[in-house]
């Protein structure tokens, strides 16, 4: 005899993830701390522009970083340098955090204390997007090296996400990236982003990310 | 590869479904619904299923269905229903404009266990 045992009854396949990630949300709310998970490709700067947005953030605010990699503590090493207290993931053979990783540092006193918690995820432009952390805002980096059509061949992680940062600008006049069109096909996916062009080497337009990031920040306290 | 992830999530869902009907029960199928407008390859969803149902008492025969969801949005400018896919970037053939409102496709739904008696 067959038996269907639930029949239509829809559940999410991460619904875990799902309801670990909103009880993350509602500790970093408790604590006051403003979360952000930071996604791209391996190589895309993510450190670097952690380091740098730390650089400013740091006069102002108590940060922290959970530094996520399959394996090795590089950046995290790196980016203690900066001051903030940096908490390293492993994340060994899986590709992306997930809510239970950062669940589990939830309580350490410097987090609990911080203003700002930046979240460096594994490089990775498809499985991060599955998994929300309990992050307040999602930042999606594209580096100019990568090729403008990334939007269109990973467009999950393009749509679900706060703000789109091209990075490595510095470098563009020596490849061929059509800014324009990679924001078009952005801005299409996604009616709500909002793009920053950007490079670590030169002020430009990052002074534009630094003046949105801590407006946010300013907001998020202030609620 | 977080088809893995995904795949020990359906069994876990549906391993507790299992424990929930009781008596010597043993699944035979389970039906999710995966959207067009998810970052889940089928096949390498099946090949982590297949990899580790033999862990779970009572799955050792289970199959998994996974039906794929078009995606379909509401277009930002025309408000016209329109298929965004890759060949049109994402955007509405009729008019142009990009995405508005997604209205089907982002699915990761767990839909149906379906079980038999055993011995």
């Amino acid at each position: 005899m067959h038996e269907s045992s639930d029949e239509h009854i829809l559940e999410h396949l991460l619904a875990d993830n799902n309801e670990l990630a909103q009880h993350n949300r509602e500790h970093f709310d408790k604590s006051g701390t403003f979360s952000i998970n930071f996604m791209s490709a391996p190589g895309a700067g993510k450190t670097s522009l952690i380091e740098k947005s730390l650089a400013s953030l740091l006069k102002s605010y108590r940060c922290s970083v959970i530094e996520g990699d399959m394996v090795g503590d590089l950046d995290a090493t790196r980016l203690r340098k900066s001051g903030a207290d940096v908490f390293q993931i492993a994340t060994g053979r899986a590709c992306h955090l997930d809510a239970k990783m950062v669940a589990r540092l939830l309580h350490e006193d410097k987090i609990e204390e911080s203003d700002c918690l930046l979240i460096e995820n594994v490089g990775n432009l498809v499985c991060p997007a599955e998994f929300p952390l309990g992050e307040h805002k999602r930042i999606v980096l594209l580096s100019i090296t990568e090729g403008d059509d990334k939007p269109l061949k990973y467009p999950v992680i393009f749509r679900n996400c706060d703000v789109v940062l091209f990075t490595k600008c510095d470098l563009l006049p020596y490849v061929n990236f059509d800014l324009a069109a990679a924001k078009k096909y952005v801005e299409d996916l996604n009616p709500k982003v909002k793009t920053f062009s950007v490079s670590i080497k030169e002020s430009g337009d990052f002074a534009s990310w630094m003046q949105w990031l801590e407006n946010e920040l300013k907001d998020y306290k202030k609620a | 590869m977080h088809e893995a992830t995904i795949a020990q999530s359906i069994l876990d869902l549906a391993a507790s479904k299992l424990e929930q009907i009781g008596g010597y029960n043993i699944a035979l199928k389970i039906c999710v619904k995966i959207g067009q407008f998810r970052n889940v390859d089928n096949h390498s969803l099946d090949f982590a299923f297949e990899s580790l149902k033999s862990m779970y008492a009572g799955f050792e025969s289970c199959r998994l269905e996974a039906q794929s969801v078009k995606a379909e949005a509401w277009c930002r400018e025309g408000n016209h229903r329109y298929n965004p896919c890759f060949e049109n970037a994402f955007c509405c053939e009729r008019c142009g404009s990009g995405i508005g409102k997604i209205i089907c496709g982002e699915e990761l739904e767990f839909v149906d266990l379906i079980t038999e008696a055993g011995n």
